[in-house]
């Protein structure tokens, strides 16, 4: 339930094409829709689902879309031949990528990886704070066999014993423990991720009103979440046709908020770092990020949520 | 000015004065307050863009990013343009800006320097070594010095902190110190009010008591015009009409009362006048019964004494001639024939006072003095040796108009019966006097057997004797003769010490006086 009732808009009604991610991280975009905060704010916004960021991404990129929703790993990926992309907010912080190992394997602590096939998802989030964990551990990617496997793979993969760990995300991670079980121990991998909401900067500048109503309204999305905790979960869970089990055991480890923070920055930099590292860009400098950030549409309605050093 | 209005005035001058107060204070409170604010404010985006730059610069002197750089530039001019526009209040804290500030303008050139040397290239190995010295030694310093800063800003902001919390307790100590004095101001201002209400209240219950004391002059003190002023007002109002129906109504009994007691008076009079008018009627009942009776008894003794005197008559020449003829009597017959004499001489004694009795007649009076008449009188009275006269005549008593015979009478009948009362010797006193003009009184005293009192009543009755002789005529024959004189007599007496004869005459001075007058 919402503290307060919000100004009613009564200008004009903007439409906006919105590609999102059909999964609990983009949880903001479907509550926004299901409670009418877009309706209220003066927009007519249409959602296309996709499955993983990388496909909303290239919707954007492709015009088939105004705003989309993505891990910022992929936003990183994308940054550094679309200079044209704005990041003007998030909808999710999440520390959902686990390092899953099969104990049959003798794997029982992260001394025990050296010479294990470990299953990824190369040039994905998820190969990134892999060598993130790795050398957190002291181990080098040479000290394990990596394994390019898709998200849905990995699960099988491991299940199979074809491999004899995993560093995936929710909901695979979840799948892999539920058929394993006991059989299995995780450690979380890394640090957080953000899932950031993109556009590209001549539709923003030529949309501020627009982009800042759909800041509001996910805004309101936001504290409706925390009012309702409960309300949101089961809709979420409904509208994704979750397990309730799942939900119970992903939500609490996501943070739905729009806000812009300094670490992003550094975040968005390390993964560029990575990026150039390992040659998956043939660019050789990092991007400033401090130039790929939309800042007045959360300014105006939420300046607080602002933390980034300017 | 009733009490309601001057409870309600003194409500608002109270509560205008508390508003006033607090509004001063809190205004001063929150200007005070507020400047703190501010200042504590400013501070925190001073400690915000210190805490950021320091962030900044480390997050630069990681990987040296562009993106790190125009952060730190950016924040580095905005936290300038804080520490420009900062002013704090105290000494100390002023220390602690101006070493803020002065950090602040030292990072520049080591950051620049930073840059500088990051951005060479083409150094030969040997100056790649120093160029890593370098930059080691001026990220130290640079480390230092924003550590530096960062701790003497949150102190600074410490000590903005706590300025506000003075603020706000010097505002909240003030509040309730004022809150304190206007409250005892109230209570005062109510207690002053009431005690003087009750005072003012007891005043007027004092004057009740007084009043129903009795004291309706009392008057209760009015000072004022409010409502006990009025009831006051009222009061005495009451009491004048009380004391005024009051009076009036002492007035009422008095005259109530005096008409009682004249009432009472005059019936007590009336009693006593008509036991007064009872007897007088009863005198003159008795007396025009004497009067009938002495008429009857005087007819009756004229019409007895005459044709008794006639028989004795023959009697008396009877034993008269028997004496004549009788010449050597027998001693016997002798002695009868003076007891006939005597006897006749007595009867016609009593003959003579029955006529005299019955031929009582007006006094034919000449002027002569009462004196002259008791000499007289005593001069043909036999008076036994026992018997001493003593007269206490008034020799300037004037002369009476008087029957000297009638009065000779009365006197003689009066001595006489004095004599007769002192069987054994005694005195007989007789004085006259003038108690006053055309008064005589005469005086006759005995000191015989006396008088019973049941006796003194009927003394003057006539046929009303004690005496073995006589038929009790003298007296009454007294009274009729000095009542013929329009006089009056009376008589005390006390039994075994004798009696007093009072009588008391008119001169008849004026008559004689006026018949003169008329006579020439």
């Amino acid at each position: 339930m919402r503290q307060e009732e919000p100004e009613k808009y009564t200008g004009p009604v903007e439409k906006i094409t919105v590609a999102a991610a059909e999964y609990l991280t983009g949880a903001l975009i479907y509550v926004a829709e299901d409670q009418r905060f877009f309706e209220e704010n003066g927009l007519d916004v249409t959602i296309r689902g996709y499955g993983s960021g990388k496909a909303c991404a290239d919707a954007l990129i492709n015009a088939e879309a105004d705003i989309c929703t993505s891990a910022g790993f992929v936003f990183v990926s994308n940054s550094f031949d679309h200079a044209d992309l704005r990041v003007f907010g998030t909808i999710a912080t999440a520390q959902v990528k686990e390092l899953i190992v099969r104990r049959d394997r003798g794997i029982t602590t992260i001394d025990d990886l050296p010479g294990k096939r470990i299953g990824v998802t190369r040039k994905s989030g998820a190969e990134f704070l892999l060598g993130v964990f790795l050398t957190l551990n002291s181990l080098s990617y040479e000290a394990v066999e990596l394994v390019d496997l898709k998200p849905s793979e990995i699960v099988e993969g491991i299940s199979d014993g074809d491999i004899d760990a995993a560093f995936t995300w929710d909901p695979y991670s979840y799948d892999i423990k539920k058929e394993l079980e006991e059989d299995v121990i995780s450690w979380p991998g890394g640090e957080d991720f953000y899932f950031v909401l993109l556009a590209k900067r001549d539709w923003i500048e030529s949309n501020p009103a627009a982009a800042e109503r759909f800041i509001k309204s996910l805004l309101e999305a936001e504290e409706y979440i925390r009012d309702n905790s409960e309300k949101a979960k089961e809709f979420v869970k409904d509208r994704f046709d979750y397990e309730a089990d799942y939900i119970e055991y992903s939500w609490p480890r996501q943070e739905f908020a729009v806000i812009l923070e300094q670490a992003m920055l550094i975040t968005f930099e390390d993964q560029a770092r990575w990026r150039i590292e390992n040659n998956l860009t043939n660019k050789t400098t990092v991007p400033n990020y401090l130039d790929f950030i939309y800042f007045d549409g959360l300014e105006a309605v939420k300046p607080k949520a602002i933390s980034v050093i300017r | 000015m009733s009490i309601k209005i001057k409870l309600w005035l003194s409500i608002l001058v109270a509560g205008g004065i508390a508003v006033l107060a607090f509004s001063l204070i809190l205004t001063w409170t929150s200007r005070q307050v507020g400047e703190a604010i501010e200042q504590s404010q400013a501070m925190d985006k001073v400690v915000k863009g210190v805490f950021e730059l320091n962030i900044i610069t480390n997050d630069y002197l990681l990987y040296y990013e562009d993106r790190a750089q125009t952060q730190w530039d950016l924040r580095y001019a905005s936290l300038a343009q804080l520490l420009a526009g900062a002013r704090f209040k105290g000494p100390e804290e002023e220390a602690m800006l101006e070493q803020i500030t002065q950090i602040h303008a030292d990072i520049q050139p080591l950051f620049s320097q930073l840059l500088t040397n990051h951005e060479r290239q083409g150094l030969s190995e040997e100056e790649m070594d120093l160029s890593r010295d370098l930059e080691q030694l001026l990220v130290s310093q640079l480390m230092v010095k924003t550590q530096t800063m960062v701790t003497v800003t949150f102190q600074l902001a410490e000590a903005a902190s706590v300025r506000v919390e003075i603020a706000q307790r010097r505002g909240s100590y003030l509040l309730m110190a004022v809150g304190g004095i206007l409250l005892a101001l109230i209570v005062s201002i109510i207690i002053l009010t009431s005690n003087g209400i009750v005072a003012r209240v007891r005043n007027l219950q004092r004057g009740t008591e007084i009043i129903a004391a009795g004291d309706l002059d009392h008057h209760v003190e009015i000072r004022s015009d409010d409502e006990i002023s009025q009831l006051s007002r009222a009061f005495n109002e009451m009491t004048h009409k009380l004391k005024e129906s009051y009076a009036g109504l002492n007035e009422e009994i008095t005259t109530r009362k005096q008409a009682e007691e004249a009432l009472q008076e005059y019936s007590e009079r009336l009693e006593v006048m008509v036991e007064e008018r009872t007897k007088e009627l009863k005198d003159a009942q008795e007396e025009l019964v004497r009067k009938e009776k002495l008429a009857i008894l005087g007819q009756l003794a004229g019409g007895v004494g005459h044709d008794l005197r006639n028989p004795l008559g023959a009697i008396k020449n009877a034993a008269y001639f028997l004496n004549m003829v009788l010449k050597e009597p027998d001693p016997e017959v002798k002695e009868t024939l003076e007891i006939l004499e005597k006897e006749v001489g007595t009867s016609e004694a009593i003959i003579s006072s029955l006529l005299d009795f019955a031929r009582a007649k007006s006094p034919t009076k000449r002027k002569i003095s009462v004196n002259e008449i008791l000499q007289e009188t005593l001069s043909r009275i036999t008076v036994p040796e026992n018997v001493e006269v003593v007269q206490e005549l008034d020799e300037t008593l004037p002369k009476s108009l008087v029957d000297p015979d009638q009065l000779g009478q009365v006197f003689g009948n009066i001595i006489l019966n004095g004599i007769q009362a002192m069987t054994e010797g005694g005195q007989l006193t007789i004085k006259s006097e003038a108690p006053a003009p055309g008064r005589v009184s005469v005086f006759i005293t005995d000191t015989g057997v006396g008088i019973p009192e049941e006796q003194l009543e009927k003394l003057f009755e006539p046929l009303y004797t004690t005496r073995a002789k006589g038929i009790g005529l003298g007296l009454a024959i007294v009274k009729t003769l000095v009542e013929g004189h329009r006089g009056t007599i009376e008589v005390e007496s006390e039994p075994g010490k004798g009696s007093t004869f009072t009588v008391k005459l008119p001169t008849g001075m004026e008559e004689s006086k006026g018949a003169g007058e008329q006579g020439r």
